[in-house]
């Protein structure tokens, strides 16, 4: 589609409908008229993954369905308009009290429609979950221009099939999502993390497996590589210890539940052999949650990926990525790696033969390692996803069904995946994250 | 009351006679399922509570004929009323599997073992012992391992033949216990002893044991002699006229001013403490004699129930065991009692008592089942052995002779040297440790 | 097993030939085809309508299932999994008639891995077993269906099982990583793993919950969940429903967070009263079961706050379970109200609504109104805090008039529930009972999207027909028998 002959005015035209019933109607219009690729766009801060975008493509802008339609507190749910940025949304519940507990990087920007498309995560994903826990209900309208809804907005419903799980991290691939409605978490009093410094894999392991049995019920346990503590103790201005493997624990609750559950997590940091046990408390604390939720999206390098992997083998991973001098954070208590290549992956051999290398020791454990971003044109060599899984088929049907014209954001989700394999077509312009 | 289809004319289908309201008291919600062993195994619907009452319900609604898989289904049921424990809605199983099957027997021809052995010669002490007395000496002189040894025990018949490889190695029938033993020091309470059949033959060291155990706790124990057997075997097999004439036998062997009749065998305590109902199911004109057996039945105790309610003395001496306890249908489902034997357990010095997963899950001795379905028994023992294994226990500890005799014959045939041992047993080795030690 | 396989009867459109291929694949002792092994299997706890199966399968193993599933289609019948059938909607209902997989057989926990916190099992396990079978390790699966001791984990996954836990805790699909899957062609699947966060389409939360539709799972990893350090019990007592109802969304909306909050309406205290006699006032209006875990050094706190917002709220009286055998015995009294109702009235009927938890007032008000409008007496025992409402209809099913007024009365509650931004069902699932709300809760464009996600699982319909979604002509529902409706059973 490489066209040299096409009108360049129509890259990244835009539609930016005021309504869910106008979005419905533009997309109808394009799917019966220009076929146009659909690119639904809210924060724009992750149109770097997948495939770069094509020229042609037509943005869909939700900036304008911004509103928060409902908020009963009491009810602990809120329903709001896909283009709601999620750092005013949080800004608003807590003034109730209230809050979606998901660690979103650049909340001031990202919205809630894309949120739920991108399903991103932080540290305390080990406590609260991630966003399929939290989804609902959705309003959401097919690339043929057809609105559709499932879910509703109490706390518990069984009724029809649970499209919400299905779009939650679909990358906007499945549907173009115009509404949402979350169930809500009540604001922790107190939060603290504890850091320490270990020196070898093993020990970290050990501590590891003495915390699943923990009197205490931390909301997150890290694991950070030098070069991301560093980056993220500069992001934080926190001091954090220094050593190769650093580890944080992080709790929150009542008053009371944090400083009680401090002094048991104090006592088996050290008898885990850690020497030295910091702890960021109040302020402090929120600017390492911050930190530590950012560090994913924070650096220029020319791969960003994670990594899936079951907690017992985070730490073997982590080691291999260290010594390969990648910057790397583990969710150690889920097994969820955030990774930046280092700034010399000048090529893209290089950057195969680092990912290549981690995705052995991934592999060998039933894992995954996710290109998320990647300098534009490295996709298909770097294969986006890696190894085929089973379900890869069933999930191209599924886009086949809900997307026969294969309009929505090509070369992202399962498509972007599948893509891999093949040549690309689409011209290379790469939009940043 | 009738149910809604059954208008068909011709004879009352089996089970007619039962209160359909009954039936209706089972809301269908299938949470009785997983606690019946016979389901566990097979996973067949048809092998569950709610299964066998709905079967039940279409025979009497005429929806199903009492068909030879219909029948397997039911005969198949053990009756350990583990799903009345399970049931949310109260049904009380029982009270229509027992009819039931007292119906599936009418129409079918009794078989030789049930009128000569099971009816004919368990329930008699005295024509037990002598047919056993063989049994006595051959084990004496060992000669049944050597028999055992060259599988000749294979060529008996089959009924025949499991009843030899169920027997324990018998001990020699304890002397007769006196009809009066006074209570060791100030007397608490006067009780009579019930010793049983079965039990009162092979396990006559365990009624001695009950007498000790009872008299250290301050209890005067009375043995009528005019005791007889309690029913249960007749009773569960549907013949109801002797079981009752058994009923009346005991109430008027036991004196009315006993504060407790205690027994040992579970089994033989649900039955003893369903007398009232049992009258009154028979509709007995004799209003007095129906008063009489509910009054009686009133004062049966288990007893382990009976001395955690009257304050056990303490047992001092140390029985140094790994133990399990296993809980008989009879005790646990029929008679609610759980807590109390192994509360007398936890009292002893220096046991140990293990938890047994699946503990209320039955063993497959049932009565008699363990000689009519044959298969299931064996598989519902096996499962036992099974999660006793699973324990590390060196010992078994079970409040009901047929458990007994049905885990020791299952773990021998496994070749595990564990013993079965009754929760009085135990507390008489502990006070007997502790004298001697005084 | 002393039993004839009459397989001429009962076997409607299943031909002998696919019968010995059955039997081939799992043996004789796992196939059931003569009429009086079938009729047990013709409803599961909703037995309001019933059709029997043509042949019922027990499966000892995924090779099997796939085997069986590649005949079905090889013979065009359809089929329909089954567990242990305790679903209160029909969901287990042969519809239709066919094959019913059952997979009572396969049972085993194949691992637990602690460290790792998941377990992998076969979907036939019963729930309670394997909270049981991790019994001091201080981990449990959290989801606790009050059927828990008999419903299996499979179908937990088929309809997304909650219970009283769940407030705090979750529903199954929150406790779901991954499934193997025999697709409804006969392909077999692994949808997520043991592993977080992995790449693509959530197909494990989009499979929890449908109904059998999608396929039949034969292997479930979950999660395991830390057991709590501590509880506190509480029983508040209350003069109105109005008042315990505030007290609930105050509890709520204070951001406390319990393990459990169930309502007793009066005539359900009414009822366990005289069942059990735990000693509670007849006169109060409404009680209110409240449960708080957590670590030790939190529960105080959060216990007073309850009773400090209790007595706000207008509570007489507010208890605390002082002893672990104080809380099981309030626990028992609320787990068997429902086998307490049969004193109450030889026959009722269990409804499964949802309501946002403020509008709890209104919902039991309207209730209370349907009830006296149609002459029906109406009790309630529900899971408040989740606005999981289960009022409960009694009558007598002899009476069939009686029926008529229960049906119209639950259909109201319902319809009010989906007024109030509700749900019709909460937990139950959708199976055949409420399939006639489908197009009242959704739009024909939702339906419509439904049936798209539906046909790239299940292009063929083959697999669980005529549930969860509307069928046009009600394709295969003439063939139910629609009896009396019996009682229906607790949730």
């Amino acid at each position: 589609m490489n066209d040299p002959g096409k009108p360049i005015s129509r890259a990244y035209d835009e539609i930016v409908p005021a309504t869910a019933s106008e979005l419905a109607r533009l997309l109808e219009k394009n799917s019966s008229g220009e076929r146009r690729p659909l690119l639904p766009v809210g924060g724009r801060t992750a149109l770097g993954f997948g495939f770069p975008i094509a020229r042609e493509s037509l943005e869909v802008s939700l900036g304008r369905l911004d509103q928060v339609l409902d908020f009963p507190a009491r009810d602990m749910t809120v329903t709001v308009e896909a283009g709601c940025r999620m750092g005013i949304l949080q800004e608003q519940l807590r003034q109730e009290g209230q809050r979606l507990p998901i660690d979103i990087p650049m909340a001031h920007r990202a919205t809630a429609g894309g949120v739920v498309a991108c399903n991103p995560g932080g540290p305390r994903r080990f406590g609260f979950g991630t966003m399929r826990d939290y989804v609902i209900g959705i309003g959401a309208v097919t690339a043929g221009g057809q609105p559709f809804r499932a879910g509703g907005r109490v706390v518990k419903n069984v009724a029809g099939y649970d499209l919400c799980k299905l779009l939650v991290g679909s990358g906007g691939s499945l549907a173009v999502i115009s509404e949402v409605t979350f169930k809500l978490k009540p604001v922790a009093a107190a939060s603290a993390l504890g850091w320490a410094c270990f020196d070898q894999g093993a020990m970290v392991n050990d501590l590891l497996t003495d915390m699943s049995t923990s009197q205490a019920r931390s909301v997150a346990i890290e694991l950070l590589g030098p070069k991301a503590a560093r980056q993220i103790s500069a992001e934080s201005r926190q001091q954090l210890p220094e050593g190769p493997l650093l580890v944080g624990v992080g709790l929150e609750g009542s008053r009371a539940e944090v400083d009680w559950q401090a002094e048991v997590v104090e006592r088996e940091l050290r008898a885990g052999g850690a020497n030295n046990v910091v702890w960021k408390e109040e302020a402090a604390a929120v600017a390492m949650w911050s930190a530590l939720t950012e560090f994913q999206v924070g650096a220029e390098s020319a791969v960003t990926f994670r990594a899936s992997l079951r907690p017992s083998r985070t730490v073997e991973f982590m080691t291999a990525a260290i010594d390969a001098g990648v910057a790397v954070q583990a969710h150690l208590g889920n097994g969820v790696v955030h990774g930046h290549l280092p700034d010399d992956t000048l090529d893209v051999g290089r950057a195969c033969s680092i990912i290549k290398s981690l995705r052995a020791v991934a592999v060998s454990g039933g894992g995954q390692v996710l290109i998320e971003r990647c300098e534009p044109g490295w996709q298909p060599e770097l294969d986006l996803w890696g190894t085929a899984r089973g379900d890869w088929e069933l999930m191209a049907a599924l886009k086949k069904e809900l997307d026969p014209g294969e309009l929505l954001s090509p070369g992202r989700g399962i498509d972007g995946a599948r893509a891999s394999a093949r040549p690309i077509e689409t011209n290379e312009v790469g939009v940043g994250g | 009351m009738s149910g809604p289809l059954a208008e068909t004319e011709g004879a009352p289908p089996a089970g007619g006679s039962i209160d359909y309201g009954r039936f209706l008291d089972c809301v269908h919600c299938g949470l009785c399922t997983a606690a019946c062993p016979t389901y566990l195994e097979t996973g067949n619907e048809n092998d569950s509570p709610r299964g066998r009452i709905y079967l039940m319900r279409g025979v009497v609604d005429r929806r199903v004929g009492l068909t030879d898989n219909v029948r397997h289904h039911l005969d198949l049921c053990l009756d350990c009323r583990s799903c009345e424990t399970a049931c949310p809605s109260g049904v009380e199983y029982g009270r229509l599997i027992e009819p039931f099957r007292i119906d599936m027997k009418g129409s079918r021809a009794v078989g030789w073992f049930e009128r000569f052995v099971l009816h004919g010669l368990f329930p008699y002490p005295r024509r037990l012992k002598w047919a056993l007395a063989p049994m006595r000496w051959l084990q004496l002189l060992r000669v049944d391992s050597v028999a055992r040894w060259l599988c000749l025990d294979r060529l008996l018949p089959g009924t025949l033949g499991r009843m030899y490889r169920l027997l324990p190695r018998l001990k020699p029938v304890a002397a007769r216990l006196p009809e009066v033993l006074p209570a060791v020091g100030k007397r608490r309470a006067r009780v009579g002893l019930f010793t049983g059949c079965v039990g009162d033959v092979m396990f006559s060291h365990t009624n001695q044991a009950t007498a000790r155990v009872l008299q250290a706790n301050g209890c005067e124990v009375v043995v009528p002699r005019q005791q007889v057997c309690c029913g249960a075997i007749h009773y569960h097999s549907g013949a109801a006229e002797p079981a009752l004439e058994m009923a009346r036998c005991n109430v008027a062997a036991f004196p009315e001013d006993l504060d407790a009749v205690i027994l040992n065998v579970a089994g033989c305590g649900a039955m003893l403490k369903d007398y009232g109902q049992m009258a009154a199911e028979a509709t007995l004109k004799d209003t007095a004699m129906c008063e009489s057996l509910a009054g009686f039945a009133s004062r049966v105790k288990d007893i382990s129930e009976f001395l955690v309610e009257l304050g056990p003395r303490p047992p001092l001496g140390e029985v140094a065991w790994r133990a399990t306890y296993h809980d008989a249908c009879h005790l646990a489902h029929a008679q609610g009692i759980r807590e109390a034997p192994r509360k007398l357990m936890e009292m002893v010095p220096g046991l140990e008592l293990v938890t047994l997963p699946e503990s209320d899950i039955c063993c497959g001795a049932a009565g008699s089942y363990n000689l009519t379905e044959a298969e299931m028994s064996d598989r519902l023992a096996k499962r036992k052995v099974n999660n006793i294994l699973s324990t590390g226990a060196d010992v078994v500890i079970s409040g009901n002779a047929g458990c007994t005799l049905q885990l020791q014959a299952a773990l021998r045939q496994q070749r595990r040297s564990l013993q079965v041992v009754h929760p009085v047993d135990v507390l008489d080795l502990s006070y007997n440790t502790s004298n001697a030690a005084d | 097993m002393g039993k004839s396989n009459d397989t001429s009867a009962g076997t409607g459109g299943i031909s002998g030939e696919l019968i010995r291929r059955f039997q081939a694949i799992v043996g004789d002792d796992a196939v059931l085809s003569a009429t009086d092994e079938l009729l047990v299997y013709e409803c599961d706890g909703y037995v309001v309508e019933k059709k029997l199966p043509d042949v019922v399968l027990f499966p000892g193993s995924t090779d099997q299932v796939v085997e069986i599933v590649l005949a079905c289609n090889e013979f065009d019948v359809p089929f329909v999994p089954r567990g242990a059938g305790t679903s209160l909607a029909g969901g287990c209902l042969p519809v239709g008639g066919g094959v019913m997989i059952t997979l009572t057989r396969m049972k085993e926990i194949l691992e637990v891995n602690l460290q790792d916190r998941f377990a992998v099992v076969e979907p036939g396990l019963v729930n309670l077993h394997l909270t049981q079978h991790l019994a001091g390790t201080g981990f449990h699966y959290a989801p606790d269906p009050s059927s828990q001791g008999a419903c299996t984990i499979g179908g937990n996954v088929a309809t997304n099982s909650g219970g009283p836990h769940t407030l705090k805790y979750g529903v199954t699909v929150n406790h779901v990583l991954g499934l193997e899957v025999v697709m409804p062609d006969g392909r077999l699947v692994e949808l997520g793993g043991a592993t977080e966060g992995l790449a693509g389409y959530d197909l494990t939360g989009l499979f929890v919950g449908s109904e059998g539709t999608f396929g039949i799972c034969t292997k479930v990893m979950v999660r395991l969940t830390r057991d709590p350090v501590a509880y506190r019990t509480m029983l508040g007592i209350f003069e109105t429903v109005g008042d315990a109802t505030r007290a609930i969304s105050s509890i709520i909306g204070e951001g406390i967070i319990p393990a459990a909050l169930e309502m007793m309406d009066q005539g359900i205290v009414e009822a366990v009263e005289a069942a059990y006699g735990f000693g509670f006032p007849l006169d109060a209006a409404a009680v209110l079961l409240m449960e708080v875990d957590g670590l030790e050094v939190a529960v105080d706190e959060e216990a007073r706050r309850i009773v400090e917002i209790c007595d706000q709220a207008g509570a007489r009286e507010v208890r605390r379970a002082e002893t672990q055998e104080e809380r099981q015995l309030l626990w028992k009294c609320r787990k068997q109200a429902f086998g307490a109702i049969g004193r109450l009235s030889p026959s009722y009927c269990t409804q499964d609504g949802v309501v946002p938890r403020t509008k709890l007032p209104e919902i039991l008000e309207f209730i209370t109104a349907a009830g006296e409008r149609h002459g029906v007496r109406i009790v309630n025992v529900f899971h408040a805090g989740d606005g999981n409402i289960h009022p409960i209809l009694l009558f007598d099913e002899r009476d069939k008039e009686q029926i008529a007024r229960v049906f119209s009365a639950s259909d109201e509650i319902l319809g009010k529930c989906i007024d109030l931004g509700g749900s019709v069902t909460g937990e139950h699932g959708i199976g055949v009972e409420k399939i006639s709300f489908m197009d009242r809760l959704f739009s024909s464009d939702d339906l419509e999207v439904m049936g798209r996600v539906r046909a790239a699982f299940n292009p063929k319909g083959r697999c669980s027909p005529a549930k969860m979604l509307p069928v046009a002509g009600a394709c295969g529902m003439e063939h139910i028998e629609r009896s009396h409706p019996g009682k229906q059973a607790a949730p």
